[in-house]
C-alpha cells in the first residue's frame, strides 16, 4: 500500500512538468504496485504507459484479447471528403500536433481543477452522444468554423468569451487568459476539428495556445481507451 | 561492428578509419507496428547512440496499425 501511495505521489509530481514526458516508456517506477499485480490475474495487464493502469479516470481495455469497436473499424471512407489530414495541417501556423499521452496529461490536469487547458470534442452532437474523451467539453466545428464565422461572427466572439477565457476588450480580443485547447474529432480522415482550429486561427487566437489531437476518437478507440 | 556495417551498407554512411561520417546519410523513415510498439523508438535510440543526425531521423509513430486502419495498401 505504502508502494503505491508513493507512486501516486510521483505521478503527480511528474504531472506538475511539462506536456508528457512522465508518461515516458522508460519510467518504471511504479512495477510492482498492488494495482499491476491485480491486473495481472486476468491477464497481462494494459497500461497507459509501464506501470500506470489509471489517469484521471482513463484506463484501458484489460482484455488482452479486445478488438476495436466495428464503428471506428472501417478503412475505406471515401475521400474527398475524409482525406488524410497531414501532419501539421496548419503550416505555417504553428499549431502542435499531439497524441493520447498529451491529451491524458491534460486530463489529469483539468480533473485536478486546472482552468488553463481544455479537451475539445469538436464533432457534432450526434457522435460526442456516443462517447467523448473524458473531460473533453464537446463544441461542435459547425459553430467554429468558416461558415459560422461569416453567417454570425458575434456568435463565435460569444463562445470564445464564454467557454475559452478570451475577454473581448470593445472589440479587441485579449486573448492573455486564453486557454490552450486540445482539439480532436474522429480521426486522422477527420476535417471536423481542423476546420474549427482553421476558424480560431483566423479569428487571431495564439498558436501555442492550440493543439491538435489528429488521431482522435480512431486511435483512442484503438487503444481501448475509456470514452465517457 | 555489425551495426556500422548496416550504416554504411544500407544508410549511406562512410566508415573513415572508424570516424563515421553522415554528410550524405539518408534521412530515415521508421515504423513498426503502431503507437504501442517500441521497436522502431529502440532503433532509432540505437541510431542516436551512434551520433546519426537528429534531423536525418523520422519517427512514423502509428506506424502498421495506422496504416492499415486507413486501408492503405501493404506489400
Amino acid at each position: 500500500m505504502k508502494t503505491k501511495l508513493l507512486a501516486i505521489a510521483i505521478a503527480s509530481v511528474f504531472t506538475l512538468g511539462a506536456q508528457a514526458d512522465f508518461l515516458g516508456a522508460d519510467h518504471n517506477w511504479n512495477n510492482g504496485s498492488s494495482a499491476v499485480k491485480s491486473a495481472k490475474k486476468a491477464g497481462k495487464p494494459v497500461g497507459i504507459t509501464k506501470g500506470v493502469l489509471t489517469i484521471a479516470g482513463i484506463s484501458r481495455n484489460a482484455d488482452n484479447g479486445n478488438m476495436v469497436d466495428p464503428a471506428f473499424a472501417k478503412t475505406s471512407r471515401p475521400c474527398p471528403p475524409f482525406c488524410i489530414q497531414p501532419t501539421a495541417p496548419f503550416a505555417p501556423a504553428a499549431v502542435e500536433t499531439v497524441t493520447e499521452l498529451d491529451v491524458i496529461n491534460v486530463a489529469q490536469l483539468i480533473s485536478f481543477g486546472d482552468a488553463d487547458n481544455m479537451i475539445i470534442d469538436a464533432r457534432t452532437k450526434g457522435w460526442a452522444k456516443k462517447g467523448m474523451i473524458p473531460h473533453a467539453v464537446n463544441v461542435p466545428f459547425t459553430k467554429l468554423n468558416s461558415k459560422a464565422l461569416a453567417k454570425d461572427p458575434m456568435a463565435v466572439v460569444e463562445l470564445m468569451v464564454e467557454k475559452f477565457g478570451v475577454k473581448d476588450l470593445d472589440g479587441v480580443l485579449d486573448y492573455d487568459g486564453a486557454k490552450t485547447l486540445y482539439l480532436y474529432c474522429n480521426g486522422s480522415w477527420c476535417g471536423q476539428s481542423p476546420a474549427a482550429i482553421r476558424a480560431l486561427l483566423t479569428m487571431g487566437y495564439p498558436q501555442s495556445k492550440i493543439k491538435y489531437y489528429r488521431g482522435g476518437m480512431n486511435d483512442w478507440k484503438l487503444l481501448g481507451l475509456t470514452v465517457k | 561492428m555489425a551495426v556500422v556495417d548496416i550504416l554504411t551498407g544500407t544508410f549511406g554512411v562512410k566508415d573513415l578509419d572508424g570516424v563515421l561520417d553522415y554528410n550524405n546519410a539518408k534521412t530515415l523513415y521508421l515504423f513498426c507496428n503502431g503507437s504501442w510498439c517500441g521497436q522502431s523508438p529502440a532503433s532509432i535510440r540505437a541510431l542516436l547512440t551512434m551520433g546519426y543526425p537528429e534531423n536525418k531521423i523520422k519517427y512514423y509513430r502509428g506506424g502498421m496499425n495506422a496504416w492499415k486502419s486507413l486501408g492503405l495498401t501493404t506489400k
